[in-house]
């Protein structure tokens, strides 16, 4: 899985006053986990990392998907390469 | 003895002989006979059966032929068909892909065109994708005349008006409807190269979602909008080909690996959303995710057995990639290696494959490497090797299987024992090379608390105004055009690849 895009870091941040870089940080370190466990060998780590992302995303930028998915479509049009 | 090279015209059966008409028309074409003796032993009258049944597939397929025969002697002693310097992979059919391997398009012939020929007719059709081996047209445009024609591959060269063209060889082209699963590429010559397949997944697995309050939702199965969209398809494979082949990165170049490598399409109209079709899966609240125990399954329908998957979603939702590691047939062959003093493998066939999810339209955005760094995870290993993410301090350490607890090889990443002790100047020592930590991480500096490092990065070319050599970030801490795999990383893949291209 990718990080979190530069831009879509500054967007997250204005759109989620007191929302910091440490917890984006933190949100891409447990998805990028999260996405390479095994659910069959790993089914403990997945509901804990499970319960800290949700906590994450709900409390700290529930707009994360939002904001992510329509800077993917301004990429679409508007190409630009970094992150 | 002469050689006599032409279309077959027309065929005619006399009591004893065949008379074969060989020419490029029926007025203008030269007689031959193959003439079945009484006296010919066995064997001789097989070998002349077997020459009719080349010479009818070549008139009923437009295929040129040599007939080898004595000087002044119209009794065919052979039959052959020279090989074209093209060949098309798959029929032409409007709105499909076409691909078209290729035997040595000579330097600076810049762009290539496909035409499509016929005694009346000539009809040009743009190359979108040029390899070395082979060329892709993303799709066939259904202003192409349908029937029997010939193609060929032109292009204009340097100071040469006439330009370089390819043989003509016979094709009949269809208005469809486009194939379910296509060979752009077959790739190495043996019985199982190694595949990418580009899948359309017809449905989504939504397993978690959230409620207003943050409550879990219980899951459902959804259609795969890329379904729908056939185009966006077409446009997300010719892009995912361009970022994994064509960008900074050469890891699927090395040892010309890409002339190696099977690709194959799966798009497949008429499939319902049923759990068995979900080879995605949704995770909230953007994320796409191959559902790796499905894709077996899914693609074994089409009788595809790959090493790596990408799942091509249309999703507009859940836009974030990811992918899963390959897990090996450790009950075949392999080759063995040696990662800092342990001995492990590079496994040469599969189980279960590699795969990436992307979004159809996050690779049509380009120029991001994604699809690189995707399948990077996705060609390494879950027992014998790990590619993993760089951007994070978290260094994947094992699993418990039952009370045994099972450390996971990482290829490139490691961890100190505190924060402050200093980058180890060596990273790790493999196939009886030692590789070099990355001191500052491609110049962007370990964060104070990070405790993990990485193997050290390429030197991009010289700054052109500071003369000095650029360190170039890792693809696997952070995706951009110019990013690129670290030295170790490399060599391990590209040795992984080596064993499974080369089986």
């Amino acid at each position: 899985m990718q990080p979190t895009h530069p831009t879509v870091r500054e967007e997250l941040k204005r759109a989620h006053p007191g929302l910091t870089d440490a917890d984006i940080d933190r949100y891409d370190a447990l998805t990028s986990r999260r996405v390479t466990l095994d659910p069959s060998r790993s089914a403990a780590e997945i509901r804990t990392i499970d319960a800290e992302r949700d906590e994450l995303l709900r409390t700290k930028m529930p707009r994360l998907g939002q904001i992510e998915n329509a800077f993917f479509a301004r990429m679409r049009k508007e190409p630009c390469g970094s992150g | 003895m002469a050689i006599t090279r032409g279309r077959v015209v027309d065929m005619t059966w006399q009591s004893e002989a065949v008379c074969v008409y060989v020419g490029t028309s029926a007025t203008s074409a030269e007689l031959f006979t193959v003439e079945f003796r009484p006296s010919d032993p066995p064997f001789v009258i097989e070998h002349k059966r077997l020459m009719v049944k080349l010479l009818t597939t070549a008139l009923t397929s437009r295929r040129d032929v040599e007939i080898t025969h004595a000087t002044q002697d119209p009794i065919v002693d052979g039959v052959g068909f020279p090989m074209a310097n093209i060949s098309p992979v798959g029929p032409a059919i409007h709105n499909d892909f076409y691909s078209i391997a290729v035997a040595g398009i000579p330097d600076g012939v810049d762009p290539l065109v496909a035409f499509f020929s016929t005694d009346l007719t000539r009809h040009g059709v743009s190359v979108n994708l040029r390899f070395a081996e082979w060329v892709l047209i993303d799709k066939l445009e259904p202003s192409l005349a349908t029937g029997p024609c010939f193609v060929s591959l032109w292009g204009p060269t340097p100071g040469n008006y006439l330009g370089w063209e390819s043989d003509r060889v016979p094709v009949t082209v269809s208005d469809g409807p486009p194939l379910t699963v296509r060979t752009l590429y077959s790739g190495r010559p043996t019985t199982e190269p190694y595949t990418f397949v580009f899948a359309a997944p017809p449905a989504i697995s939504v397993e978690q979602i959230l409620g207003p309050s943050g409550e879990p939702l219980p899951g459902y199965i959804t259609p795969d909008p890329v379904l729908t969209n056939r185009p966006a398809f077409h446009d997300a494979v010719h892009a995912f080909l361009v970022e994994l082949f064509m960008g900074v990165e050469s890891l699927l170049r090395a040892d010309n690996l890409q002339a190696q490598i099977r690709f194959v399409t799966i798009f497949d109209p008429t499939q319902g959303p049923t759990a068995a079709n979900a080879i995605v899966t949704a995770l909230s609240p953007n994320i796409i995710r191959p559902l790796r125990e499905r894709l077996n399954g899914f693609v074994g329908r089409y009788w595809e057995n790959p090493d790596i998957v990408f799942c091509l979603t249309g999703s507009t939702v859940y836009g974030r990639p990811s992918a899963w590691f390959t897990t090996d047939d450790h009950a075949r062959a392999g080759v063995a290696f040696t990662y800092d003093g342990v001995v492990r493998t590079h496994g040469r066939y599969t189980d279960i494959p590699g795969s990436a999810a992307l979004p159809t339209y996050i690779t049509e955005a380009g120029p991001l490497p994604s699809g690189l760094h995707e399948f990077c995870h996705a060609a390494s290993e879950w027992d014998n090797g790990e590619v993993v993410d760089l951007y994070h301090d978290g260094v994947p350490e094992g699993y418990w299987s039952g009370d045994v607890f099972k450390n996971v090889f990482v290829v490139n990443k490691k961890k100190r024992t505190r924060a402050t002790d200093p980058v180890p100047i060596n990273f790790a020592t493999y196939a009886g090379k030692t590789y070099r930590s990355d001191p500052d991480r491609g110049g962007a500096g370990y964060p104070s608390d990070w405790k993990s490092y990485h193997p050290q990065g390429k030197t991009a070319l010289t700054r052109p105004i500071s003369g000095t050599p650029e360190v170039r970030r890792n693809l696997m801490d952070y995706v951009a055009p110019e990013s690129a795999l670290d030295h170790l990383t490399f060599a391990w893949l590209r040795d992984r690849l080596r064993a499974k291209v080369f089986r």
